[in-house]
């Protein structure tokens, strides 16, 4: 028995033991996987001895089987949501949970606070846009141009609704629909110039967001994550200012349009990057396809 | 209901072993393992299974997958067994046939009845 994976004496050994760890708890919550991975350790030190090598590491590692990826009932829903406060790693945690398509399950616990997420990978999977196993690791291999191509959606939503603004002020009504209910009626109503700056806020904010995105040097699945949130934030502010604009600001479509409308935006996104990155792997393997 | 419950966390600790047999013969592609699994009653699996089982697979290093071209349709991803993977596998099938003999040694004999 050893105290520590620092008292293995070969360093293959070592190596091989820190990648097994990262591996069972890849599948885990980000902020789960720390305190798992040194229970892992403490639980592989009890059986190694400090000459143990590589071999006798990888097999103890492939007998921690299944790592449960979320502790089940009212626990599992106290995790999510205290999570759900931590902002680091969110937007890595909006991809896993929107986009998962070796899960055959179309609902998956939601990544921030309570309540469940539409795996959009799966529904790719049931559509034949995308194999399960299209990508080794979700966005790893998306290209950089792809995550530029993707942040075009919420910027092209925020200069349709500047546009629509632009060009419409003069004949909007000075009262607009602030808020509608299941039925698409008002329920609430706002000036003209907060709508402006709320549907203007929640199209260019995310379009910015998504922008810096794509071109920084954030992960991947980071960068899915905050250009899918991004695009589906925007489509809110998009389908609303439509909305807005209808006679007497109603319309049975309305609620509708705002859940499928930003359901479709991020699934957009997000297939489109999967794509991207199942490209870029079938090239590494079979040059000149 | 316990009986199924049991059988399905037994069958989850064999499939990665029996994965590893079957890429160990020749690479296959997922939607061919699970078929192939499904071919053995007692070892069938979904591919909501299976695909996570591979990607665990992969990133432990003990398979790798590569797309190749298909002779039918579009590429396939591939999965075979890596130098580690196959270090591996006869430490596991021992093991495997250890516990189960073990275990077979301690069962009553088949009499198709429940015990009372």
């Amino acid at each position: 028995m050893i105290t520590s994976l620092d008292d293995l004496t070969s360093a293959e050994a070592r190596e091989a033991a820190e990648v097994g760890i990262a591996a069972a708890v890849a599948d885990l919550p980000s902020g789960l996987r720390q305190e798992v991975a040194a229970e892992l350790a403490a639980h592989l030190c009890e059986e190694l001895d400090a000459d143990s090598d590589e071999l006798r590491i990888r097999a103890l590692v492939a007998l921690f089987g299944p790592v449960e990826a979320e502790p089940s009932g009212w626990r599992g829903a106290l995790d999510r949501l205290v999570r759900g406060f931590d902002p680091a790693g969110v937007a890595a945690r909006l991809a896993e949970s929107m986009w998962q398509p070796a899960d055959e399950r179309l609902l998956l616990p939601r990544a921030v606070g309570l309540g469940w997420d539409l795996n959009l990978g799966a529904v790719a999977v049931r559509l034949g846009l995308i194999e399960p196993d299209a990508e080794d690791e979700p966005f790893t291999s998306t290209r950089p141009a792809a995550f530029r191509q993707a942040s075009v959606l919420p910027a092209a939503m925020a200069v349709a609704v500047a546009a629509h603004y632009l060009a419409r002020w003069r004949t909007l009504q000075q009262r607009l629909p602030g808020h509608w209910n299941l039925f698409g009626r008002p329920d609430r109503w706002t000036s003209r110039s907060s709508a402006a700056v709320i549907d203007l806020g929640t199209t260019l904010g995310p379009a910015v967001l998504a922008a810096w995105a794509a071109r920084s040097d954030r992960p991947g699945p980071d960068k899915a994550g905050v250009i899918a949130g991004s695009a589906l934030i925007a489509s809110v502010g998009a389908v609303t200012t439509v909305a807005r604009s209808l006679p007497e600001g109603r319309g049975w479509w309305i609620q509708p349009a705002l859940v499928i409308g930003s359901a479709a935006a991020a699934g957009a996104t997000l297939i489109h990057l999967a794509l991207d990155g199942r490209r870029a792997e079938i090239s590494r393997d079979l040059p000149g396809q | 209901m316990a009986d199924d419950v049991w059988s399905s966390q037994l069958r989850k600790g064999v499939i990665e072993l029996a994965i590893l047999a079957l890429v160990a013969e020749e690479p296959r592609y997922g939607s061919q393992l699970v078929e192939r699994l499904s071919a053995e009653p007692a070892l069938s699996v979904t591919a909501g299974t299976a695909y996570p089982l591979l990607a665990r697979l992969a990133r432990a290093g003990l398979v790798a997958a590569t797309w190749q071209e298909s002779p039918v349709g579009p590429p396939r991803k591939y999965y075979s067994l890596t130098e580690a993977g196959s270090a591996l596998l006869p430490q596991m099938s021992s093991a495997f046939r250890q516990v189960s003999a073990a275990v077979e040694s301690l069962l009553p004999p088949a009499t198709g009845k429940a015990n009372r």
